[in-house]
């Protein structure tokens, strides 16, 4: 009994509140939530351009890994040169790997006779080849690129070391030298390269250029990446130049040509001025390039870019840029529109996105009206696209019967598979999008949705039916099923919602339901159906509000069989630890049902027999004290309790915000009714100790109701000894007024910190 | 041999200086600076003299940049300083460091000490630059929050931790907010703090008036300053920008834009005092404007500032301080004569707290 005293005073004071870490609160998601229905292949994904306008990024990071296209490029151009008998690899260790003093070896072996390969060059099949063939042009060059590598590498953004200029501009003259000794014009573009990429990063902008003018064209090689190179570092010597519009224009040429330096001379293509505009225009020599600079700038991820794709249509109605510009536009009004009744995000959407942009309506306008230019012109290549895009613009634009017929006319009419399945997807779109209300023939229908390939391969298809449902329901005041369009059964349990719990047993009674219907309510076995649970709820929605009688009604509306599959327990116990994570094993285990005709049971008792109606009012003040928030057998009357709510209890709220919960956590709280029976256990006994027990634990209840009450002083930070105020220990004055001489008195007082300074404080 | 005072001379000389010294004006130093924020410190000869002419004691140039490189997953240095003249020799060089908060945001403590110690040798690099000058004082510059205050202050520890020994203080910048709630954003454990006394509003609402300098807004910090339990300086914005609205978002910023670089009415319809709206698409400064885009231009005028300096006068405690305009500029230089400068800072001499 010592034991128990100690331990309960000790856990109720020190230990009862659990502290939680305070990062448990609700979670703001800031993600943006929408729906889309681009299939990406509905252009053609492997276009190098792609990523630059299709916004289909994350699919690009999944397809195709990040890899250095120029160091690939490169290599490849390095084996066709020499007929691809080396291998790839050994190339790749020669070209970036080997080190300066590794070529040196290689070109000292090819000049003795019989000279033989040793160490990492010895297994190298291009080390090999060059050897074998004597290819000193070759070697020569990779040990001067060799001696440039550390002046024109990348450095630490920590440690940028101060370029030599001075060893720069002597290799630059050593280069010169070798540009004229090598025959090969292969060799001379590279050296070119290297002599005008050191003047580039020795930031002499007029030698570039100068080297530039005087280096390429004494060369006459076959076309090669090397070209490209070049023209990015002469644009580079531009820009330092203040020549802005010369070298915007060869950042778009390199942008359009070169899928190595794309990225970069994307980043690099700087217009100023409308001027500067027009100037590069007038650099243009063929409509590509114009369009191409039309195209750089509708890029940009805030452009308007219909405008830009007007442009490009009247330039050339072919050009590639369009139909991946027309994709990134339709993906934008998708964020926008799509689904913005029954989004169920939308106002953080807005509030962390921004979307939909404010004038959406005119970008689609604008954007319909040059798709059915395009339709009607018919001069673009894939007309199909287009087509489809009038049709889907429509159904974003709300106009589900344009947008049926517009859809519906094309079918049969597109060969192309992938954009006959894709017409397939936003008919279904359009389908679902355009329902008005829920009936059980509509159920059904979204049932055959849901059980086509399309809908499985389209992903947003699950999230886009279920909320459309789910606001359908709302509208038409299904709310438990609603509530089962978005959210599981267990998120009801935070906190059981009566009226929800009612409609769903209904469904689960209903005789003749829709395939819709079966999939809310049937387990996975296909047959039971989740009413036993519902009835759990029901129960336990009871349980937490304290009202038995109700609560046992609901638990016997359950199937006999299933009311031990919702835990057994056992309340009874005479317990001071108020410790709610140290269950009791025990082999005496009941359901809910038998907890509670045990407790009606004791009821009946004590009000037949008066000798025992003490100690049976105790036993049942023990099993409902133990069945709140503050006992061990919690679980009884709730499925979910959280250590954090204890910081919100001073607001005298029984519901509390927590992830996860749609209706917040309900938390079994109020302790009146276990408050109620100790109360009239110790009024009725003439067992100073069963009354001494019975006023301690109505102190609890009502230090519990202290804590609980509206604008209570008492923070759990600390585990500070309350400060009970006098309404809230008359039961703590009674043990000590009335019972002062118990055994368990003295108990409590010697083992109880808080009773020890209670009394001494009194 | 001298003549001896009797006392109770001296004590009616005590109390006659004593007299006098209560008689001065509650006159505090004011040490006027200047922020560079541009990654070239090239001083012209106009812009030297109008720090001359206005005593301009101190410069605090922008170093470098700390900021957080997703693909590396690694802080790093960015736009470092470069120096292409000589500095005024009277001129006491700050060097500052502008961390962002999302590298505290998504660093790991375990590579604050790394971190601490790529700043202090870069620092130390770039402070060869200024080899003629002697540096008292590094400050350190980042919109930290309560969530990234750990980080941010463990870091400032390990810095604190090298240049103490060698003389060199830190000091770093204050929000505000940072001010106002400086219970829950903490206190950084440096010697001085910085109070910026700028972009107050909310720049991305289309409603705000200035973001820059709204004193209205500025006023309702300002009952938190003198409890505030470092010793502040003051910044102080003389900069302007452009704010770019495209569908009633906030599209970008277009630094030191001015009213008459929006003066071509074929291109844009002035709406009201500080609003324009684009009639044309057209490139402005590098940046493509659509049609039916909106402007508004946010600039600090001499009234406001003034009105700032009251404010903040009325505030701040007594003592000694630097006043820093943001920042060194030849577009600033030109809008804000060297007079009306000097009487703002005149206006710091009276702390009245």
């Amino acid at each position: 009994m010592s034991i128990g005293i100690s331990l309960g005073c000790f856990i109720l004071f020190l230990c009862l509140p659990t502290k939680i870490s305070k990062g448990c609160g609700p979670y703001v998601d800031r993600e943006f939530y929408g729906y889309s229905f681009l299939n990406p292949y509905i252009i053609d994904i492997d276009a190098p351009k792609s990523p630059y306008f299709a916004g289909f990024e994350k699919l690009y990071k999944q397809l195709k890994p990040t890899e250095d296209i120029q160091q690939k490029d490169n290599l490849t151009e390095w084996s066709e040169r020499f007929c691809n008998i080396p291998k790839l690899l050994d190339i790749n260790f020669i070209v970036y790997k080997a080190s300066l003093t590794q070529m040196r070896r290689l070109k000292t072996l090819m000049r003795r006779k019989n000279s033989q390969l040793t160490g990492q060059l010895a297994g190298n099949t291009f080390a090999r080849h060059l050897h074998q063939n004597k290819c000193e042009e070759a070697v020569d060059y990779l040990i001067f690129a060799k001696r440039c590598e550390p002046h024109v590498t990348a450095r630490s953004s920590w440690n940028p070391v101060q370029r030599d200029t001075v060893a720069m501009q002597f290799l630059i003259k050593d280069g010169v030298k070798e540009f004229k000794k090598t025959k090969s014009h292969y060799f001379k573009l590279r050296y070119a390269y290297q002599l005008i990429r050191l003047a580039h990063y020795k930031k002499d902008y007029v030698q570039t250029l100068a080297l530039y003018e005087d280096l390429l064209p004494k060369t006459d090689n076959n076309p090669s990446l090397i070209e490209d190179w070049i023209e990015g570092h002469k644009a580079g010597a531009l820009m330092g130049l203040g020549r802005n519009v010369e070298a915007a224009y060869i950042y778009s040429k390199i942008f359009h040509n070169t899928p190595s330096k794309r990225a970069t001379a994307y980043q690099s293509f700087t217009i100023k001025t409308d001027a500067e505009w027009e100037a590069c225009l007038r650099l243009c020599q063929s409509d590509e390039e114009r369009a191409t600079l039309y195209a750089l700038r509708a890029n940009d991820p805030n452009s308007l870019a219909v405008e830009d794709m007007e442009a490009i249509y009247h330039i050339n109605p072919k050009n590639e840029h369009l139909a991946l510009l027309l994709v990134r536009e339709i993906q934008k009004l998708e964020k926008d529109l799509l689904g913005g009744d029954f989004n169920k995000k939308k106002e953080s959407n807005w509030r962390y996105h921004k979307i939909p942009r404010k004038q959406v309506g005119k970008n689609l306008l604008d954007l319909l009206k040059l798709v059915l230019l395009v339709g009607e012109e018919k001069k673009v290549d894939n007309l199909a696209l287009w087509q489809i895009a009038e049709g889907y613009l429509e159904l974003l634009g709300g106009d589900y019967y344009a947008a049926k017929n517009t859809l519906g006319h094309l079918r049969g009419a597109i060969k192309d598979e992938i954009l006959a399945e894709q017409l397939e997807a936003l008919i279904m779109v359009a389908n679902i999008d355009g329902l008005e209300e829920v009936n059980t023939e509509m159920e059904d229908l979204i049932v055959s949705y849901e059980r086509t390939e399309l809908f499985t391969k389209y992903p947003d298809f699950g999230k886009f039916v279920k909320d459309k449902l789910a606001y359908l329901y709302h509208e038409q005041g299904f709310e438990g099923k609603a509530f089962l369009e978005e959210h599981t059964l267990k998120e009801l349990k935070y906190n059981p919602q009566l009226g929800l719990i009612e409609e769903l047993i209904a469904l689960c009674k209903k005789e003749k339901r829709s395939k819709l219907e079966d999939e809310m309510v049937l387990k996975s076995d296909g047959v039971t159906t989740i009413e036993s649970d519902l009835w759990d709820l029901k129960g336990t929605y009871f349980l937490g509000q304290m009202q038995l009688e109700a609560a046992l009604e609901a638990y016997r509306q359950m199937a006999r069989k299933d009311r031990d599959n919702f835990g057994l327990y056992n309340p009874f116990r005479e317990i001071f630890v108020d410790c709610v994570n140290c269950r009791i094993i025990d082999t005496a285990g009941y359901n809910k049902t038998v907890i509670l005709e045990q407790i009606l049971e004791l009821e009946y008792k004590a009000k037949a027999d008066m000798e025992k109606a003490a100690i049976s009012y105790y036993q049942i003040g023990n099993a409902l004290y133990n069945m709140t928030y503050f006992g061990y057998e919690w679980e009884v009357a709730d499925y979910f309790r959280s250590g954090s709510s204890w910081y919100g209890l001073k607001s005298g709220e029984a519901v509390f915000a927590s992830n996860g919960a749609p209706f917040g956590n309900h938390e079994t709280v109020n302790c009146s009714l276990p408050l109620y029976y100790y109360d009239k256990a110790f009024r009725l006994s003439k067992n100073n100790e069963l009354g001494a027990r019975a006023a301690f634990m109505a102190a609890k209840c009502q230090q519990n109701q202290f804590f609980t009450k509206q604008g209570s002083d008492y923070s759990i930070s600390g585990n500070q000894i309350p400060y009970v105020t006098a309404e809230y220990r008359q039961y703590f004055n009674i043990l000590k007024d009335y019972y002062g001489e118990t055994a368990f008195y003295e108990e409590v007082v010697e083992e109880c910190l808080y009773f020890e300074r209670y009394v001494a404080r009194n | 041999m001298k003549p001896r005072l009797s006392p109770s001379y001296k004590i009616t000389l005590l109390f006659l200086i004593f007299l006098i010294n209560s008689c001065q004006p509650n006159k505090v130093k004011i040490t006027p600076a200047f922020y560079h924020w541009q990654t070239n410190l090239s001083l012209s000869k106009i812009e030297q003299k109008y720090l001359s002419n206005l005593a301009i004691q101190k410069i605090y140039p922008k170093f470098f940049d700390v900021d957080w490189d997703f693909n590396q997953q690694a802080a790093v240095a960015l736009a470092t300083l470069s120096l292409s003249s000589d500095l005024p020799k009277e001129v006491a060089i700050i060097p500052t460091v502008f961390i962002t908060n999302r590298t505290l945001v998504h660093i790991s403590n375990d590579q604050l000490p790394d971190l601490a110690n790529k700043v202090v040798q870069k620092l130390k690099g770039q402070m060869g630059l200024f080899s003629t000058l002697t540096i008292n004082e590094i400050q350190f510059d980042c919109d930290w929050t309560q969530s990234t205050r750990i980080k941010y202050f463990e870091l400032l520890t390990l810095l604190n931790q090298f240049f103490e020994p060698q003389g060199i203080t830190l000091s770093a910048t204050i929000r505000l907010h940072q001010i106002k709630y400086a219970q829950k954003t903490g206190v950084p454990p440096v010697a001085r703090g910085m109070l910026m006394y700028y972009n107050m509003g909310t720049v991305q609402k289309e409603t705000t008036g200035n973001s820059i300098l709204d004193n209205e807004i500025g006023a309702k910090y300002l009952d938190k300053l003198a409890p505030y339990p470092l010793p502040l300086d003051v910044a102080l914005p003389l900069f302007q920008w452009g704010v770019l609205f495209r569908n009633n978002k906030m599209i970008k910023l277009l630094n030191q834009l001015t009213a008459n670089e929006l003066s071509d009415v074929q291109r844009f319809a002035k709406i009201n005092k500080n609003h324009w709206e684009v009639i044309k698409s057209t490139y402005l400064n590098g940046v493509y404007l659509y049609k039916n885009d909106k402007i508004r231009l946010e600039k600090v005028d001499r009234a406001t500032l003034t009105a700032a300096a009251d404010l903040l006068q009325q505030q701040l405690k007594r003592d000694n301080r630097s006043i820093v305009f943001y920042h060194l500029d030849s577009t600033v230089i030109q809008q804000f004569k060297i007079t009306e400068l000097k009487e703002i800072i005149k206006k710091f001499e009276r702390t009245t707290k």
